[in-house]
């Protein structure tokens, strides 16, 4: 079975949104709310920082990838008969 | 009396930010002992594989290689997410001491959070309460404000050295005479003069 490889991309991209959006809302908190010191700019500029370096990473390591071929992949061959 | 150079959301212009207090550092602690294990727990076992001489590759050419990748960075980042929403939780609980009120602000996750206030003109009893062995070794504990009337106790818990806290509200309180409950001190006798 062949399997499209964007398709991995594509659920990778969802997820990854859905972390991007909660890390708005949590840097957005910080902003309004942590009174304007050093230490919460620097949080967020910490968390920030960190978050672009994990999906720069795992870009860098799967670059070498073809994202318009396909993943095989192979069902194990499962065999019932009855017994005699 | 020190003041702050932080404002806080509700302040009024002329009002002085006299004490801010956030809980004790061991409640965030607590919070990211978690986060450290789910870290570190893959890291050893991945080092006991190389241990072990239990070697393996990633081949991104291979779906279960690129799912491995992904997997490991969606991983990462979720924890890293919580982490900082932890973080963000214990931060923004803050005990602000003004000039005019005590602010008890507590952020109880996204989108859920209270600002309660007490005037200190209302405040009747400071109580202090310092449970078990760890917050008393650590120096940390709840503090009580009872107020005029009958509603329920203005606490915040978990903050460092309370007895000083306590000591520097009724400070403020009996030195600007706020508080009907709780009197400014004693004029001081006049000294004698030593004349018979």
């Amino acid at each position: 079975m062949e399997i499209p490889a964007y398709i991995v991309l594509i659920v990778y991209g969802a997820a990854l949104l859905v972390i991007v959006v909660f890390s708005f809302f949590n840097v957005y908190h910080v902003m309004r709310f942590g009174m304007h010191t050093a230490t919460a700019y620097a949080m967020s500029a910490v968390y920030v920082v960190v978050v672009s370096l994990i999906v720069v990473a795992t870009w860098a390591s799967l670059s070498s990838v073809d994202w318009r071929g396909s993943f095989s992949v192979e069902l194990p061959a499962v065999t019932i008969s009855p017994e005699s | 009396m020190p003041t702050h150079r932080v404002d806080f959301p509700g302040m009024h212009g002329d009002e002085q930010i006299l004490l801010l207090q956030r809980k004790h550092w061991s409640v965030l602690v607590h919070k990211l002992v978690r986060y450290v294990m789910l870290i570190v727990a893959p890291l050893l076992i991945f080092g006991a594989l190389a241990w072990f001489d239990v070697g393996f590759t990633v081949d991104t050419q291979n779906l279960s290689g690129v799912l491995l990748i992904l997997g490991a960075s969606l991983y990462t980042l979720l924890l890293w997410m919580l982490f900082f929403h932890d973080w963000l939780d214990y931060y923004l609980d803050v005990l602000i001491v003004t000039n005019e009120r005590v602010v008890r602000i507590e952020q109880k996750g996204l989108f859920n959070r209270t600002v309660a206030d007490l005037t200190l003109d209302r405040v009747q009893d400071v109580t202090v309460e310092t449970k078990g062995f760890v917050q008393t070794f650590l120096h940390y504990g709840s503090l009580h404000l009872q107020s005029a009337g009958e509603r329920e106790r203005f606490t915040f818990s978990d903050i460092p050295d309370p007895e000083l806290v306590k000591a520097e509200i009724l400070r403020y309180i009996r030195r600007e005479g706020v508080s009907q409950s709780i009197p400014p001190p004693a004029a001081s006798p006049p000294t004698p003069t030593g004349r018979p």
